[in-house]
């Protein structure tokens, strides 16, 4: 299963990465918006999992761009505590499910698990 | 003729000097910059690698193994390098619950980093103190708690703010009941901060409210008036009648 993560904080990235690795799936990375959204058209993934505050474009207009794919790809965004309203923006403009920071890595497996299978 | 070129001579000598030093400092400045994103690269891969294991048999086996020392090792000695480990422990707590939370406290505990924490929290500069709160807070290191409420009269603000904060970080509401005899007024910022910290934390008992209330510290009293309205405590409010009058 390709993944890709889009997370500006590096560390962050680099768990989420080795995480899902450990699960048997292949990962590709961005660190930021723009990187993200050439990624989604290069690797074509089947599964995009994204921050919703990134420099260059934030994770809404990367739901918004997945959602635009022929390609049906499901989007797991998150978001930090407070963001209950860009998390329902993101719902509306299609994102198929949330995890509040902080969240824990194995419950993240556990997700990609359900909308991956 | 001879006075003014010596002192052309000397003039120059002192520009170049300068220009020397500004260089110098430069490059000791970019290698110490070059240095620290080196090691918080190293750090990422490290933090990352413990917080995945699932279990801590599995964090342990991590730690004794060679190539993971050899890499956490200068980390862990000395003081300017635990800085940064304990840094990045710092915020990847912030980021991570669950068991990879737990293997990095563990971790923290392990390579007995308190240590480092305490150093700043006792004999640090306020920044210092500030910061080593922070990481107690995170590291849910409750057996330092008294450290912290005997810093939450400090004469600098940003120390005292950090420390209340730090307390109802650990203790919830609980922490509250710390704040009554503080002599210092709570200004609107710090109420501010503590009610944002506040909202992630489950309101059991009002008891801690109620104490706040009956302060004599007129600002901490204020306070809790403001949790009555915010909690809907009402009941406490009409208790303190003096209060009100």
């Amino acid at each position: 299963m390709k993944i890709l993560v889009a997370e500006d904080e590096p560390m962050m990235l680099k768990t989420i990465a080795l995480r899902l690795k450990k699960d048997g799936h292949e990962i590709f990375t961005a660190e930021d918006g723009r990187e993200a959204l050439e990624k989604i058209l290069s690797v074509d993934p089947d599964l995009v999992i994204t921050d919703i505050m990134m420099p260059y474009a934030s994770g809404l207009e990367i739901v918004s761009m997945v959602k635009q794919q022929a390609k049906k790809i499901p989007v797991i965004v998150l978001s930090a505590m407070g963001q209950e309203k860009v998390v329902l923006e993101a719902f509306d403009l299609g994102a198929d499910d949330y995890m509040t920071k902080p969240f824990s890595p194995n419950e993240l497996t556990v997700r990609v698990r359900k909308l991956t299978m | 003729m001879e006075l003014l070129f010596a002192a052309m001579i000397i003039f120059m000598g002192l520009i170049v000097g300068v220009i020397i030093l500004i260089a110098l400092f430069m490059l000791r400045r970019s290698y110490y910059f070059r240095k620290r994103s080196y090691l918080k690269k190293i750090l990422n891969d490290l933090v990352s690698e413990i917080a995945i294991c699932e279990t801590r048999e599995e964090t342990e086996l991590l730690l004794a193994d060679p190539t993971f020392r050899s890499g956490i090792a200068m980390f862990v000695m000395k003081k300017k390098y635990a800085d940064i480990l304990i840094s990045k422990l710092s915020e990847a707590c912030a980021s991570i619950k669950g068991s990879s939370f737990e293997n990095l406290v563990f971790v923290y505990e392990y390579f007995d980093l308190q240590k480092f924490t305490v150093k700043d929290l006792r004999e640090g500069k306020w920044y210092r103190k500030v910061r080593a709160m922070q990481h107690l807070a995170r590291f849910r290191q409750f057996e330092l708690l008294p450290s912290i409420v005997a810093l939450i009269d400090h004469q600098n603000m940003q120390v005292r703010s950090e420390a209340l904060i730090a307390l109802v970080r650990l203790e919830g509401f609980g922490g509250l009941k710390y704040f009554i005899n503080s002599k210092f007024a709570l200004s609107e910022w710090q109420q501010i901060c503590l009610m944002d910290e506040l909202s992630f934390h489950q309101l059991n008992d009002t008891e801690p409210i109620s104490r706040l209330l009956s302060s004599a510290n007129l600002s901490m009293a204020g306070f809790g008036l403001k949790l009555a309205k915010e909690y809907q405590c009402f009941e406490l409010v009409q208790e303190e009648e003096v209060w009100i009058s």
